[in-house]
């Protein structure tokens, strides 16, 4: 079993605002050119989102655009490593990069009626449904360290991307605002 | 009882639910809904302050957040204490527990109020003046007694056990102030659909309908027509309703600071509370319906307790069902302080005297009054007053000065000198101001950008125009903000109408010092004498008499003190211009601003994975940037050098097990990968072979040594770069700022890999024995897998990475694994080591254990002024390169210059002496002072695999200088003689690293 840094932690759960850290997923950071975007989306059959901050997904898992040619692609963890190695042969010859950071960021699952209100103790983007639509991607701030935030279609989940050695303070943050939303 | 002074009935407290406090230990009690001035008020409590410098008994002079004089202390137990709190603002809870400050022994007995006997000798500017000889006293002498003398509340003096937090906030339209005129304009804006936050500073919202009866909105009294207006309000779910939050600042980008006091109220903080909230809310637009603040009037011996903001007495009747006394005498210069009169009659007060400096007043207040029969004096000012701990009589006499002064008897007096428009925002906005000669006030000359006004805070004091405006505001900002919002229709108002009031900014009449700012105390006669001194500029005549300074930032007595001093220059108002306002509006603790910045959360604190097994082991850690690290492990009975010193010989004699963990990892990939690297290090790359490993010294443009490391080609478009810990994001951003913005032809992306991999290295000539005890797939010989280069394969089962590197001069090898898995790799290594006598080392070893091989640690041995050629690294320049980042900076001729600081080892004569990092090197210990230093200490340790102590240094021409010997001056000891050496103690010819 890979290491979780915050199982020791207090939890958050409540009527509020709960979070879980995910089991480990399996996560490729894509650096794709336009040849090979489209070579990626004829191998793993999964659009490529192309409008920024936007996300999609299809069977082999959800693409969040992170940049005008950076994407992290979310599988299940015992797929990164075959999928890695088919894109690098679908690839071949273009200008790319496929690098596995499955262990390198963590996620956390949030969900509740309060959940806005715990991320905006620290982040400062506009959470409202009408700014921060569902399948919304961002990269931005809790409190000091940086995060990946997602909205997942559902319009009520986000999922928290941070990397490893810095969950153990962005747990701790939700945790704080949670006391509160979870009276 | 909740206090003699309190009404049978009336005013928005709660009599059946009477609550306990003391203030200055003696018990009172109060009513919930109170405010701590309130429930004194009620008990007859006036006096509750000394003023700051001269000690003199001070009463409560406002209702609100503008009170000078009434600030107290509070202390509910547990480290939470705060100082300066004006009791205006506390809202009373059960078991409240004030006291007054800046006295001693006791409020109505001051032994520091000589300084008031004293006062000609304290004129503005006093400091400056008298305390300038002997020079060395202001420091010891003068300055700790001053402060001692003067000042406010005590400081905390135990950690706040209280939790503070932060909330971002976006809204279309932020309404400051929920008075009538940001009550409309929050109706307005919320019913176009605009997310709208609705801010007021009060516990209740409502502002001047709280405290005003008379009024009648739609046929209601104000508290009704307020009780439906917020039902309406509230029940809107694109509105947030912000009570006891104040608005305090107004950043760029109409981005605001609120301070919500969350728990500040309750008698005991429900623990999941925070106790105050930071609220950073970015708005589209901004309506201030901030209201206005009362003016005092300056006239001699206006400063004992009982004188009063008449709006304030209007409160505390109106809001509190407290009377401030029982005969009120009235003294203004506008009709506002009728209302008062009127009112406290209408309660059985009498009114001694409505003293009314303007000749033929005859609003429709005025007019009541006069109906009613309440005394009014033309024409009259007040020339004085009497009482030493409350006043008791006010001296009365006509304005043209054609008459004698007759005393009134009062145990209160109001005052009302006109009202100021809370701009503050707006001006902190950069928002312009300008005196308004009707009003007889500064008003806001135009709006910022995403700025309303409305109300009062725009100079409209007449009820039916603050709510017009309000709506309109509503309208104009939700429109602004892209919303289709329609004017909503307006309440039918019956307010009295208020006459022109007269301008009075100081009673040229009677004798005593006449009090401009309470807070300072400062007199009329101080900003004269400022101005005979040569003060022109306002900004300077507020630094000189400190006018307008203090927790209350003179919200009462600035515009009172620019008049004055217009006055005094024979200028008008306007062209003396104001004090630039800034934030915070009113005082915001520490802990608001800190958040969950605290304690853990101070910073994030980065853990390695195998960090557990450390403590497991005992390790003593540093921090290293945000990251923790081990330092050293000692076993019980060891100081840190023993444990160094064991696991030093460990790592060269048996086997080392070290966290390389946090060390910086990018992954390079793209056809012009091996380009990039020939660019960005100072040697060469295109030949390096896949599987192979090579160090890199990165320079910046100028030719200072930037980072080291150690890369890896993976592929033949794919490297793995390494980089210290300290440069890991540093270096990432430099090859994204050359490959976006200098190289955009260049086909590489990075891509930081730092956390992916954790790195256990294995040091020393059993290394290879313990890896294979943990099991591995890959063959670890000398000849299948020498020095610099990696291997794939696996290692205690774990998918693995092992590279050959070291950074000690021992065989080493350093495993990395995916990070999840790098606490059970360290526990497999550990496992597997115990045979072999493994020890696990720490950061301080692997100092010293570079340095007996000369190697550096960029950030020691480089400061951002030291070039390769410094360090004797010609040998990692490329000659062949046409070009590398430092090429040409390097060839500066500064550069080449013999006598610059070049690296050297240091032996000190007594091999027991290990020098300080950072100590200057000198040639002649004897010389005088300044002595010429040559060079300094960079790092020094006690070896213990050499039996010594061992130091590297950067010396003036030091190559050249081998063999010699220099001098370290130490203070209070005779200087240290060392020889200087080349910087490799240990193993030069690389026996041991390549076995």
């Amino acid at each position: 079993m890979p290491h979780s840094p915050t199982a020791s932690l207090p939890a958050i759960a409540g009527a509020g605002v709960t979070a879980v850290e995910a089991p480990l997923w399996g996560k490729l950071v894509l650096r794709l050119d336009g040849e090979a975007r489209r070579r990626t989306e004829a191998a793993l059959h999964i659009a490529i989102p192309e409008r920024p901050l936007t996300s999609t997904e299809a069977q082999v898992g959800v693409c969040l655009w992170l940049g005008p040619d950076e994407w992290l692609l979310v599988t299940a963890v015992d797929m990164a490593g075959e999928v890695a190695s088919r894109l690098d042969a679908a690839l071949a010859g273009t200008h790319h990069a496929v690098v596995d950071v499955s262990h390198r960021t963590l996620a956390f699952r949030l969900a509740g009626p309060k959940v806005r209100d715990a991320l905006a103790a620290g982040c400062p983007l506009d959470l409202h449904p009408s700014a921060f639509p569902p399948g919304t991607v961002a990269r931005t701030l809790l409190g000091k360290v940086g995060i990946t935030l997602h909205l997942r279609r559902d319009g009520s989940t986000f999922d928290l991307y941070v990397d490893r050695s810095f969950a153990d303070y962005a747990w701790r943050h939700l945790e704080l605002a949670a006391r509160e939303l979870n009276g | 009882m909740s206090g003699a002074w309190r009404l049978p009935r009336g005013g928005r407290v709660d009599r059946a639910r009477p609550l306990r406090f003391s203030f200055d230990g003696k018990a009172y009690t109060g009513l919930t809904g109170d405010t701590l001035a309130a429930a004194l008020l009620a008990n007859g409590v006036h006096l509750v302050a000394r003023s700051f410098k001269y000690h003199r008994p001070r009463g409560i002079l406002a209702a609100g957040c503008e009170e000078p004089n009434a600030l107290v202390q509070l202390d509910r137990g547990g480290g939470r204490e705060d100082p300066n709190l004006r009791a205006t603002q506390v809202e009373l809870f059960d078991g409240l527990v004030a006291t007054s400050q800046n006295r001693w022994p006791s409020l109505s007995f001051d032994l520091a109020a000589t300084a008031d006997r004293l006062a000609p000798l304290l004129p503005a500017g006093f400091y400056y003046k008298t305390f300038m000889w002997p020079a060395g006293w202001w420091r010891r002498v003068y300055e700790p007694r001053i402060r001692a003398a003067a000042g406010l509340g005590r400081s905390p003096s135990r950690p706040d056990p209280d939790r503070y937090l932060h909330r971002h906030a976006h809204c279309d339209v932020l309404v400051v102030g929920a008075g009538p005129a940001g009550l409309m304009a929050a109706a307005a804006a919320v019913m176009s659909g605009a997310r709208v936050i609705l801010a007021d500073e009060q516990a209740e919202p409502g502002g001047a309908l709280l405290a005003e009866p008379g009024l009648r909105l739609d046929g209601m009294d104000g508290a009704a027509w307020l009780a439906a207006a917020l039902g309406e309000l509230t029940a809107q779910p694109n509105l947030t309703l912000l009570p006891r939050t104040t608005a305090f600042a107004w950043h760029d980008h109409t981005y605001l600071g609120l301070l919500e006091r969350v728990t500040d109220h309750l008698a005991e903080p429900p623990p999941h509370l925070p106790r105050q909230r930071l609220w950073r809310v970015r708005a589209r637009q901004v309506v201030l319906a901030t209201g206005a603040i009362e003016r005092p009037l300056v006239f001699p011996d206006n400063d004992r307790p009982g004188i009063m903001l008449a709006s304030a007495a209007r409160t505390y009747l109106n809001r509190y069902g407290v009377r401030v006394g029982a005969r009120v005498a009235v003294f203004t210069n506008n009709d506002s302080a009728y209302a008062t009169a009127l009112d406290l009659a209408a309660a059985g007060v009498t009114i001694a005297a409505i003293v009314d400096c303007r000749a033929d007043p005859g609003g429709e207040l005025v007019q009541r009054a006069r109906a009613v029969g309440l005394p009014v004096r033309p024409g009259a000012v007040v020339t004085g007053t009497q009482g030493r701990l409350r006043i008791n009589q006010a001296f009365v006499a006509p304005l043209d000065g054609g008459g004698r002064s007759s005393p009134v008897v009062c145990d209160a007096l109001l005052v009302s000198g006109g009202w100021n428009p809370t701009l503050h925002l707006h001006s902190q906005a950069r928002g312009r101001l300008r005196f308004d000669e009707k009003l007889w006030a500064y008003v806001p000359a135009e709006l910022v950008p995403g700025e309303q006004v409305a109300g009062a805070c725009a100079g409209s004091f007449a009820l039916a125009d603050a709510l017009r405006e309000g709506a309109q505001a509503g309208v104009a900002a939700a429109a602004a903000a892209g919303y289709r919002a329609e004017l909503p229709a307006l309440p039918a108002v019956e307010a009295p109408s208020w006459s022109e009031p007269a301008p009075l900014w100081r009673v040229p009449l009677g004798r005593g010092r006449a009090w401009v700012d309470l807070q300072n105390d400062v007199t009329a006669k101080d900003l004269e004498l400022a101005l005979r001194e040569g003060f022109r500029s306002i900004e300077h005549v507020k630094r000189y008499t400190t006018t307008g300074m203090g927790t209350d930032q003179g919200k009462t007595a600035n515009v009172n003190a620019l008049a004055i001093v217009a006055a005094g220059l024979g200028q008008g108002v306007e062209a003396v211009g104001h004090t630039t306002f800034r934030p915070p509006y009113t005082p915001v603790t520490f802990g608001a601003f800190a958040g969950a910045s605290r304690e853990l959360q101070l910073d994030p604190l980065r853990r390695t994975p195998s960090h557990a097994h450390a403590e497991a082991l005992g390790a003593v850690f540093e921090d290293v940037g945000q990251w923790r690290r081990a330092r050293y492990f000692p076993q019980p009975g060891e100081d840190m050098q023993a444990a160094v010193g064991r696991e030093c010989r460990a790592a060269r004699q048996g086997v080392g097990l070290f966290d390389a963990s946090t060390l910086g990892k990018i992954d390079l990939q793209g056809a012009d990968a091996a380009e990039l690297l020939n660019r960005v290090y100072t040697n060469a790359w295109a030949k390096l072979t896949v599987g192979r490993c090579r160090y890199g010294l990165m320079l910046r443009d100028d030719g200072m040594v930037l980072d080291d490391g150690v890369t890896a080609r993976l592929g033949p478009d794919r490297f793995h770069m390494t980089t210290t810990t300290g440069g890991a994001a540093r270096v990432l951003a430099w090859l994204e700022e050359w490959l976006q913005c200098e190289w955009p032809q260049l086909r590489v992306f990075c891509t930081s890999v730092t956390e992916q991999w954790a790195a256990i290295g294995v040091c020393g000539p059993k290394a290879r024995d313990v890896i294979r005890a943990a099991g591995t797939d890959i063959d670890l010989s000398r000849e299948a897998f020498p020095h610099m280069s990696f291997r794939d394969g696996s290692v205690a089962g774990l998918p693995a990475r092992v590279f050959r590197i070291s950074f000690t001069g021992e065989i080493a090898f350093e495993i990395n694994v995916p990070s999840g898995y790098g606490g059970a790799l360290w526990e497999a290594l550990w496992q597997a080591g115990q045979p072999f006598g493994i020890t696990p080392y720490g950061t301080e070893a692997m100092h010293v254990l570079r340095a007996e091989k000369g190697y550096i640690i960029v950030g020691q041995e480089t400061d951002g002024t030291v070039t390769p050629l410094d360090l004797g690294m010609d040998w990692m320049i490329s000659k062949a390169k046409p070009d590398f980042i430092g090429k040409r900076g390097m060839a500066r001729p500064d550069l080449a210059r013999a006598d610059r600081k070049q690296l050297v080892g240091l032996l000190t004569r007594d091999p027991t002496v290990v020098l300080e990092e950072g100590a200057q090197l000198v040639e002649d210990p004897a010389q005088s002072l300044p002595m010429r230093m040559i060079g300094h200490v960079t790092s020094a340790y006690h070896s213990a695999n050499l039996g010594r102590s061992i130091a590297l240094g950067l010396v003036q021409g030091g190559r050249e200088r081998i063999g010699q010997t220099l001098w370290v001056p130490m203070p209070a000891q005779p200087a240290i003689a060392v020889e200087v050496t080349r910087p490799v103690f240990l193993d030069p010819e690389n026996r041991r690293l390549n076995g």
